[in-house]
């Protein structure tokens, strides 16, 4: 696959316009015409490139197209440090992933703009128009592309947008303020862009935040390209991360070994590994029950819950991730530290013997 | 006295345990989850700790004692 081509059909690539003067600016704010892709695709992917069998138009398209990706690498290598031909989703380490744009109807040329431009960089992008197809469970759809796989979550704002009181992007919002809530607070993953001088919504994403206290992209005024290429390179770097992950020498490590039968004083899962252990301060959250949990704890789905999320590592470095659910009735009975953001150091088991295991009448 | 059961599943990672763990996200490394419940004197489940490792850097062990027939 030619990098920066989408498979998709009846996408375009901007084959035209002038020259390109600097970094990925000029690849938003030039005018384009455009071609299919899927045939300039199927060409490169059949005969390559330099085909002479090739109808001219296609030759010559392809030739810009190839020029144009090369332009890209070039920028992104440069702005990454990495050496030119380097591609984040490269020959046989297809990642999954994909920016999701969720943006008003108002503002298609604009998203038309920011996809062209990751998409030169060799990033895929997910958009409701060439994405969902008839008969498709769109809602379905679009909570697999926000919560499942999208690399990175757009938010597009402007007075237009601001302007909509109902509108499917406040339905896009909703799910991906609660993925942001599930994920670690050091990892990007929600660029909120505005294309006017709009506010940002002031919504709420937990642990006293707002969209609005997120570190935003303005795509306009004289800024515009170089946070256009800003938020190419936050995109890239988060794939650079997920590709350095896939190196062979992961699955040659010795493995961990973990003995689940584990201590009678204590219900917690530990390792009898030498190098030292350590955990982050557990994330706490009350949470409905879902069909699931409920099951599993015998209450009724929608109970509250109190969740205990942590990182575990090992000698620094990553190993597993840990949630706990507890009854709100342990809460109730005097365990109040549950509700804490910090460990427990005497031990869970120790500490809800003294303070409820024993009095818990209904877990509900 | 409390009891606790644990059920042991393979499957692909989510987004974020892929993060977290350093691995791609497309099931070409699985995790292995591992949930354990545990109960009260009346057999009664009083909290679930689901636990998410890379599959192919982790190993599960029990033992148990076996007394004398």
């Amino acid at each position: 696959m030619v990098p920066g081509v989408s498979d998709n059909p009846g996408d375009h690539v901007d084959l035209g316009g002038p020259a390109v003067r600097s970094r990925f600016g000029s690849l938003v704010s030039r005018p384009y015409q455009s071609v299919p892709l899927r045939a300039v695709h199927k060409s490169v992917h059949k005969s390559g490139p330099c085909a002479a069998s090739l109808p001219l138009f296609q030759t010559c398209a392809i030739a810009q197209v190839c020029q144009l990706v090369s332009l890209a690498e070039s920028l992104v290598a440069q702005s990454l440090g990495v050496p030119v031909g380097w591609c984040p989703v490269g020959e046989g380490n297809e990642l999954a992933g994909h920016v999701f744009i969720s943006y008003v109807r108002e503002n298609s040329i604009n998203v038309d703009q920011l996809q062209r431009t990751l998409e030169s960089a060799g990033i895929r992008v997910w958009r409701d128009t060439a994405d969902l197809w008839p008969g498709e469970d769109w809602r379905a759809k679009i909570r697999q592309a926000i919560t499942e796989d999208a690399l990175v979550f757009i938010a597009c704002f402007s007075h237009e947008s601001n302007a909509r009181k109902r509108s499917y992007q406040n339905e896009e919002l909703v799910l991906a303020i609660e993925e942001l809530r599930l994920r670690h607070p050091g990892e990007p993953w929600l660029i909120p862009i505005r294309f006017d001088d709009c506010d940002v919504p002031d919504l709420d994403i937990g642990m006293g935040r707002t969209l609005a206290s997120i570190q935003r992209a303005d795509l306009f005024g004289d800024r515009s390209p170089e946070n256009a290429a800003r938020i190419v390179e936050t995109v890239i770097r988060i794939l650079q991360r997920r590709s350095a992950r896939i190196s062979p020498t992961t699955a040659e490590l010795e493995p961990v070994v973990t003995m689940l039968s584990g201590s009678e004083n204590d219900f917690d899962i530990e390792g009898g590994w030498s190098k030292p252990e350590s955990r982050s301060e557990p994330r706490v959250e009350i949470r409905m029950a879902s069909e699931w949990l409920a099951k599993q704890l015998r209450i009724d789905q929608g109970s509250e819950l109190v969740s205990r999320h942590q990182l575990r590592r090992i000698d620094s470095a990553p190993w597993a991730l840990q949630t706990s659910f507890y009854s709100m009735g342990f809460v109730r009975q005097g365990a109040t530290r549950l509700l804490d953001a910090s460990n427990i150091s005497e031990g869970m088991a120790r500490y809800l013997a003294e303070h409820a295991w024993h009095q818990i009448v209904h877990l509900t | 006295m409390s009891t606790s059961r644990d059920e042991i599943g393979v499957r692909k990672p989510d987004s974020n345990e892929a993060a977290f763990l350093q691995i791609p996200d497309d099931g070409r490394v699985q995790v292995l989850e591992v949930n354990r419940t545990v109960f009260d004197e009346r057999d009664i489940p009083a909290l679930l700790t689901v636990i998410v490792y890379q599959a192919n850097r982790n190993r599960v062990a029990y033992e148990q004692r076996i007394r004398r027939p």
